[in-house]
């Protein structure tokens, strides 16, 4: 690097600084920070889960755990082993320059809220400024984040809108999505539009931000249960898009009868069959229930063996346990074997669901009002409105 | 030689006043037209407070070690670099500090050449999400720890 503006002008011309430490601003220095802190924690006898290279976890003698999550320079501890926490924090403290913030309140826009009945997750203030930006803040209040009869498409007749504030917006309210599995749906269907926004698109956006009106302080509510065993529900549109016929796959699993993960998201091929886009939603289920799974065994968490995976179309169901070459269903063969694997060797059970109940069903179509609000209490989303 | 002139041709203090205002958003306001960052070094360089900060980030990067001073080989570019200067407030608007970064103009390095890679993993939401549930079903407590100048410590 060149000499520092303002700093050794003096000394020859050819002089120039080599550096051995990373800057801010250089390519590599994420890379080279995160480098020293995996060297860091392993020096002091943390594993890296495989299931997430941003975990590590230390089981002590005493049969305690210890578990460090970090987002690049903040870290999240936390375990039964208070000595162990201890003794961490003072090794962190050693090697780098140390800022402990206390009990975890606030993470990443996230307000996390203790209390008696357990831990409560909303983004009320990222909400207030969202509605502050967006000039909402005194619209009135949706029921619901999207029209259950709205069908988005390229919408080329209609007028274009500033790209860049589109994608703004909705880049923010992606990233509210993390504690919002309500607005998940209509997120990632606006979010489809981000190279050409209309103002169709733009209505629709803006429609999620008068929802969220209503609703700011809505969040996750994790409750002690006692247990950690694993579900899910898997279920998927067919043809939902206009644009080009994929299909929408919903997901969500939970863990202890808590709401973890979900996922909203449009397939990448397009499927001839509803059988076969459930089919689809199963398989992807399926791998996120594994991934969990393997991240509560590096946490030597005891699970009820048996994975339920809830899924509301019959013949997906039979077609997942009876490798019978159906004519319809040979061009989906991997999918077929992967799960007819993972039935076999006893991990996962597909269980009938009626369409009525399943939960995935606010991941993949717009719901009518009364349906959308039974879903939402279902899912364990608590609301601690407080007028800001 | 030329100077870029900072001062706006219509001040905006003809157009608005500030009468009405709370005390403390006055003093919050005011602290906003007083202090202004320097945008360029010769401007940092004239004012005590952004040179002692500067001193400040210096002293850090030295004690890092951060660099050798060595001789540059022929036929190579050193990757440029620039002061980047802030001003810290505090939660009821009163400056914190003032902060100056040196930063590497990192776009002007090429790849394959100055760097090969750049990957770094970041913890997803959803893992996040799974550690708050288990802290809560168990009880755990719950930490937070911040690191300073955290890409200041990593070795290339």
């Amino acid at each position: 690097m060149e000499l520092l503006p303002g700093y050794g002008e003096k000394t020859a011309t050819n002089t120039i600084c080599k550096l051995k430490k990373a800057l801010y601003g250089l390519k590599q220095s994420p890379r080279a920070w995160f480098g020293r802190f995996t060297k860091v924690m392993m020096s002091l006898g943390f594993k890296q889960s495989q299931g997430d290279h941003t975990l590590f976890i230390k089981h002590s003698k005493s049969r305690g755990v210890t578990m460090l999550l970090v987002y690049v320079d903040d870290i999240i501890v936390t375990g039964d082993d208070e000595e162990e926490q201890k003794l961490l924090s003072q090794h962190l403290a050693k090697n780098f320059e140390i800022k402990t913030l206390g009990k975890l309140k606030y993470f990443l826009g996230i307000e996390v809220a203790h209390s008696k009945k357990g831990i409560f997750i909303p983004q009320q203030k990222y909400i207030t400024d969202l509605l502050k930006e967006t000039g909402k803040t005194t619209c009135k209040p949706v029921n619901t984040p999207i029209d259950p009869n709205l069908k988005l498409g390229n919408a080329k007749k209609y007028t274009a809108v500033d790209k860049e504030m589109y994608q703004r917006l909705v880049g923010k309210l992606i990233y509210l999505s993390h504690t919002r599995p309500d607005v998940a749906f209509a997120v990632s269907l606006v979010s489809q539009f981000m190279h050409q926004p209309k103002e169709i698109h733009l209505q629709a956006a803006l429609r999620i931000v008068q929802y969220l009106k209503g609703t700011p302080g809505r969040g996750i509510l994790f409750e002690r249960n006692g247990n950690a065993n694993l579900e899910a529900y898997t279920n998927a549109d067919y043809a939902g898009s206009i644009v080009d016929r994929r299909s929408t796959t919903g997901y969500c699993t939970f863990l202890g009868g808590n709401l973890v993960t979900w996922r909203s998201k449009k397939q990448h091929v397009v499927a001839r069959s509803s059988a076969e886009v459930e089919f689809r939603a199963m398989a992807q289920g399926i791998c996120e229930l594994l991934w969990l799974k393997i991240i509560l065994e590096d946490l030597r968490i005891k699970s009820d063996d048996l994975t339920r995976l809830y899924c509301d179309n019959k013949s997906a169901i039979s077609i997942a346990h009876n490798l019978v070459q159906h004519d319809r269903t040979k061009h989906i063969e991997v999918d077929r074997h992967f799960i007819k694997e993972k039935l076999d060797t006893g991990l996962i059970c597909t269980l009938y669901v009626p369409s009525q109940d399943n939960l995935a069903d606010i991941l993949m179509k717009g719901l009518n009002s009364n349906y959308f609000q039974s879903i939402v209490s279902k899912l364990g989303m608590e609301n601690t409105y407080s007028p800001a | 030689m030329y100077h870029q002139t900072t001062k706006p041709l219509y001040p905006l203090a003809n157009y608005l006043s500030f009468k009405h205002f709370s005390p403390t958003h006055k003093a919050f306001l005011t602290s906003l037209n007083t202090t202004t960052t320097p945008t360029t070094l010769s401007e940092a360089l004239g004012d005590k407070k952004w040179k002692q900060a500067m001193d400040a980030e210096m002293e850090a990067l030295e004690k890092n070690g951060t660099w050798d001073l060595v001789n540059l080989l022929n036929g190579k570019k050193p990757v440029r670099c620039k002061w980047v200067y802030t001003i810290k407030y505090k939660a009821d608007g009163s400056i914190e500090r003032y902060k100056a970064r040196l930063v590497a103009k990192g776009f002007t390095q090429i790849y394959g050449v100055d760097y090969m890679e750049t990957f770094a993993p970041v913890a997803k939401m959803n893992r996040v999400r799974v550690i708050l549930y288990l802290a809560a079903n168990y009880g755990w407590n719950l930490q937070q720890f911040d690191v300073k100048n955290a890409f200041l410590h990593g070795e290339i």
